[in-house]
This record gives structure tokens, C-alpha cells and sequence, in this order.
């Protein structure tokens, strides 16, 4: 089968100057073998021929999207593309670019993307002095990620990608250039090489240092706080990790066993702990509160896979996220410290110290038997 | 007697030829795409029916001395000429076209001992002519991509 791409072969019976001399198959297998492309074939007699025509990807047509910096028009290849951002208004963009050992940044959600000025880059003028909006192309290269800051983002094309000659093999920030549909050419940008004159590697390995750095403050102060209101109308927090729901009861639910105040909640047992008891001393009933209270707000903690308890608080107040600094440490068992929370000073409970001290393990038990 | 066709061109007051079999075309001046970062001697690209070409400004290239005066040349009244070698192409930007001329092989003489500068590594010879001479370009060494020094990152 492969005779037909032999030059000079020929099934043709008559033979005119231009056709019938058995060069095309042989010239169609060349120019592809020219750039290291493939042509298969296969035939069933009667059936038909199949010719898979392979062309690498560098000659191809590839998605693109179309960016302008410093007056000129760039194409990227939408493989390398992870997202768009846009910050609008001069002031919020001056507030999102932040700077870090003199890279800047921007906080992509809990990451840190470095920044990359395109025009910087490629030395073109800024022109986006003053300018309303920032446009950001988060671009992937390799094991690297960055912003690139463009001045405007015009369009997605599927884009012809042609080599650049010889001449300008050497500036690895361009992948090729293309044609586009208004005749005009637009360089097409290659995001690893993009990287590399923009020396993101160094960038990129500080802001991991800082990504790490602030990974773990924020493990250790940005914590989202339930605010409650407990007792004598005090603030305390609890670390909303700890909370598994929040429910609120009917006091008719609860039932009185010895001095534990159950409730069944889906289907086991919960041991309320009323925030009076531990810390204003005072024992309540709750079966029957004085101030003709019909429900109760329980915060509903799980200590382990199968058995939970329920803190009994006067109020939901909030849900805060807020850096847990330690402003005083703590002058009563059950809280860990104070904080202040939204300006006010609030008792971060020592959850793990209040289980403990209502002795689940007994209640535990209890609620075994019951429910047996 | 071997004869060769060159095909001539100006580059200020210089009077230069290359080979024509290196020659794929003459054009007029085309719009021009820049490429940033390119080395000074590229000034950009052309969509050469449908193919990407970098133009070479021949002057920078060959370091020749520009009068002050050629810089106001009107850019329309440019040339490209178009050179290819194997599949590597390139335009050439030059100031006038001038005719076509035959001349003998043997005639061609080494380049002149003191011509000094760069432009004596692009040149396959020198032909002396009724009042001027002919700089004759070696069309590889033209199109060879320079040694440059590698493009630094920025810190």
C-alpha cells in the first residue's frame, strides 16, 4: 500500500502534463514528513480509504486568547491558562497588589500570586496609568504560576500558529506568531518562557516561603469563631471547628435523668451542658426555665464518632472570622483566653476543658443504658 | 567564462549586491509588527502571504554609517528584499533598488584590505565598476543569526 507515496507511480491511463505522473501522494507524505508530521493510510477494497494526516501541534490551530500590552496585541495559548481575574476601580486595585521583598503580589483566595507586568517584561510603555480596571491571566509554566498583568483582554481565537524564523529563535518569550482575522500579526506569547525572562522562578519561591509562612498563621490566628451570648450576658467563642450544628430545642424534648438533662438527637443520646453550670454555678432546670423560655439554643458537639454533646447557650450571636491573639489569658477554668472579637472582649471556651469536666464518659454510659 | 546576476541595492550611498539566486522577491514596504526584545537589528514582522517573516534592518546589520539625513527617508520608499536560503527566509530592509547586473565570476575581488568594521565579515567580495564599486553580501552570513549576547533577565 505504501507504492502509492513512491514517486512515479501511477494508476492512470491517460497522462497529461500535469496529471496522472504519480508525484502527489509522494508529495503529500514529504511536506509532512518536512514537519515531522505522519501520513497513515488504510483501505478495504470496496469499501473505501481512510488517510489520517498527522500535523504536529506547533503548525496547528490552537485556542487562543487574545491580550494587548503597551499598545501591542499577544496571543496566549489557552492551554496555559488557568483563569482571568479583574479587580475594578483605581482604589481597590491599589489595595489588592500587595508587595513582598519587592515582588508584587496579588491574594488569588488563599494563595499568593506573583505578578508579572507584561509590559515590564517585554519593555514596552505602561499605559495603564491611572487605569480602572486590572486585568490579571493567571498563567501555569511548568511547575510555576503566576499573574500575568495585561492592559486589556480582548478575545478568544482559534489562532495558526507559525514559526518565527531563525532570526528570532532565540527570544524564548514567543512561542511563534500568527495571522490574525484584520491581517495583523500578534506574537504569541510561550508562558514558560514568559516565566523565565520574568525570573518567576525566584519570585514564585519567596512567595512560597510567604504562602507557607502565612498558611500556618492562618491555621493559628484566622479561625472562624461562633459568637455566643452565655451566662450574665458574656461573649464567649467557640472555635467553630468544634461545633457540628447548631439546633435549636424545645424544652418539652428534654428529659430530666438524675442530674443530666438528655435529648434524643438523630437518633442517639445528647447530654446537654448548660454554660450556667459551669460557670456561673447555678443549677438549672432546664426542663422548665423561670422566664417562660420555650426553647434552647445547643450547640451540638461531636467528641467522637458516636457521641456528641450539647452546649446549652443563652444566644447565636455570629460567626466571625477573626485572628485568635491572645489578649489576656484566662482567669477561670473551661475558657482558654480573651480575645477581642469585633472590639468587644470575648471568653474563647476551652471546649476540650469543658467535656472533660462534665465527665461525658459517665454520661456516656448512661446514655448506652437508655438506650438499650 | 562563468557570469553570476546580482541584484543591487543601496544602503545610504553604498552600492551592494547579492546574489539573485539568494533573492525570492522584492517588496514595498510593508506593515510592520515590532517584536520587543528582539535584537536592534530586527525591526519586525511581515505577513508575507500568509507566512511570518523577520525583516533585518541591513544597516544596523552591516553597521553601516548612517547619515542623519537617510533617517527622514520617507518609509514607503523602502524596499524589502526578500532572501532565502533553504527554508530559512528573511527580508531585507534597504533604501533603493537598483538594477539587475551581470558580471564575471573571476572580476570579483577579495573585500578591500583596510575596509574595517562588521561589515567586512558579511562580504563575498568586491566588484569594481565603471565609477563606484560593488559590495557584494555572502547572503548565509547575512541571514547567520548573530552571536548575541544573551538576553538578560531583569532582577
Amino acid at each position: 500500500m505504501n507504492l502509492i507515496f513512491m514517486p512515479g507511480f501511477s494508476t492512470a491511463e491517460k497522462i497529461t502534463n500535469l496529471s496522472g505522473r504519480g508525484m502527489g501522494m509522494d508529495v503529500v507524505r514529504r511536506n509532512l514528513e518536512a514537519i515531522n508530521g505522519t501520513v497513515d493510510l488504510q483501505s478495504q477494497p470496496g469499501q473505501g480509504t481512510t488517510f489520517r494526516l498527522k500535523i504536529p501541534l506547533t503548525l496547528a490551530i490552537i485556542p487562543a486568547l487574545l491580550i494587548s500590552s503597551g499598545g501591542e496585541r499577544f496571543a496566549i495559548a489557552q492551554a496555559s491558562l488557568q483563569e482571568l481575574v479583574r479587580v475594578e476601580g483605581t482604589e481597590k486595585i491599589k489595595c489588592s497588589i500587595e508587595t513582598l521583598y519587592n515582588v508584587p503580589v496579588y491574594r488569588l483566595r488563599v494563595q499568593i500570586l506573583p505578578l508579572v507586568y507584561l509590559n515590564q517584561v517585554l519593555q514596552l510603555p505602561d499605559l495603564t496609568t491611572n487605569a480602572e480596571t486590572l486585568n490579571i491571566v493567571v498563567v501555569a509554566a511548568d511547575d510555576r504560576r503566576f499573574g500575568l498583568v495585561v492592559d486589556r483582554i480582548e478575545d478568544n481565537q482559534e489562532i495558526v500558529v507559525k514559526p518565527l524564523g531563525k532570526q528570532l529563535k532565540a527570544l524564548t518569550v514567543f512561542a511563534g506568531a500568527t495571522i490574525l482575522g484584520d491581517g495583523k500579526i500578534a506574537l504569541i506569547l510561550d508562558a514558560s518562557g514568559l516565566a523565565q525572562q520574568a525570573d518567576v522562578k525566584a519570585a514564585l519561591q519567596q512567595a512560597k516561603i510567604a504562602e507557607a509562612s502565612t498558611a500556618e498563621n492562618l491555621a493559628e490566628e484566622q479561625q472562624l469563631i461562633l459568637i455566643v451570648e452565655g451566662p450574665d450576658k458574656t461573649r464567649m467563642g467557640i472555635p467553630l471547628n468544634y461545633a457540628a450544628r447548631l439546633e435549636k430545642i424545645t424544652l418539652t424534648a428534654i428529659e430530666q435523668l438524675g442530674e443530666e438533662y438528655l435529648v434524643q438527637y438523630r437518633d442517639r443520646i445528647l447530654s446537654l451542658i448548660d454554660l450556667h453550670r459551669i460557670f456561673a454555678g447555678r443549677q438549672r432546670q432546664l426542663t422548665q426555665l423561670n422566664d417562660g423560655q420555650e426553647t434552647l439554643w445547643v450547640v451540638v458537639i461531636n467528641v467522637d464518632a458516636d457521641y456528641s454533646i450539647g452546649l446549652v447557650v443563652d444566644q447565636i450571636l455570629d460567626i466571625v472570622e477573626h485572628p485568635l491573639t491572645i489578649k489576656r489569658t484566662a482567669s477561670r477554668p473551661g475558657v482558654k483566653y480573651y480575645a477581642t472579637v469585633q472590639g468587644l472582649v470575648t471568653e474563647i471556651l476551652d471546649i476540650d476543658a469543658i467535656v472533660q469536666q462534665s465527665n461525658f464518659q459517665q454520661i456516656h454510659s448512661y446514655g448506652q443504658v437508655i438506650a438499650s | 567564462m562563468t557570469q553570476r546576476q546580482f541584484c543591487t541595492f543601496f544602503l545610504d550611498k553604498n552600492y551592494f549586491g547579492i546574489d539573485i539566486k539568494a533573492v525570492q522577491e522584492i517588496i514595498r514596504h510593508q506593515p510592520l509588527t515590532p517584536v520587543p526584545l528582539a535584537p536592534p537589528d530586527i525591526c519586525g514582522l511581515i505577513d508575507l502571504r500568509g507566512q511570518i517573516i523577520a525583516v533585518l534592518d541591513l544597516q544596523r546589520r552591516l553597521e553601516v554609517q548612517t547619515d542623519t539625513s537617510s533617517l527622514s527617508i520617507n518609509e514607503e520608499m523602502e524596499y524589502n528584499i526578500v532572501v532565502r536560503i533553504s527554508e530559512d527566509m528573511v527580508s531585507l530592509r534597504v533604501d533603493n533598488i537598483g538594477d539587475i547586473i551581470q558580471l564575471a565570476d573571476a572580476d570579483l575581488e577579495p573585500p578591500i584590505a583596510t575596509l574595517q568594521g562588521t561589515i567586512r565579515n558579511f562580504l563575498e567580495g568586491v566588484y569594481k565598476l565603471e565609477h563606484n564599486f560593488l559590495l557584494v553580501l555572502d547572503p548565509e552570513k547575512v541571514l547567520q543569526t548573530k552571536a548575541h549576547a544573551p538576553i538578560t533577565s531583569f532582577d
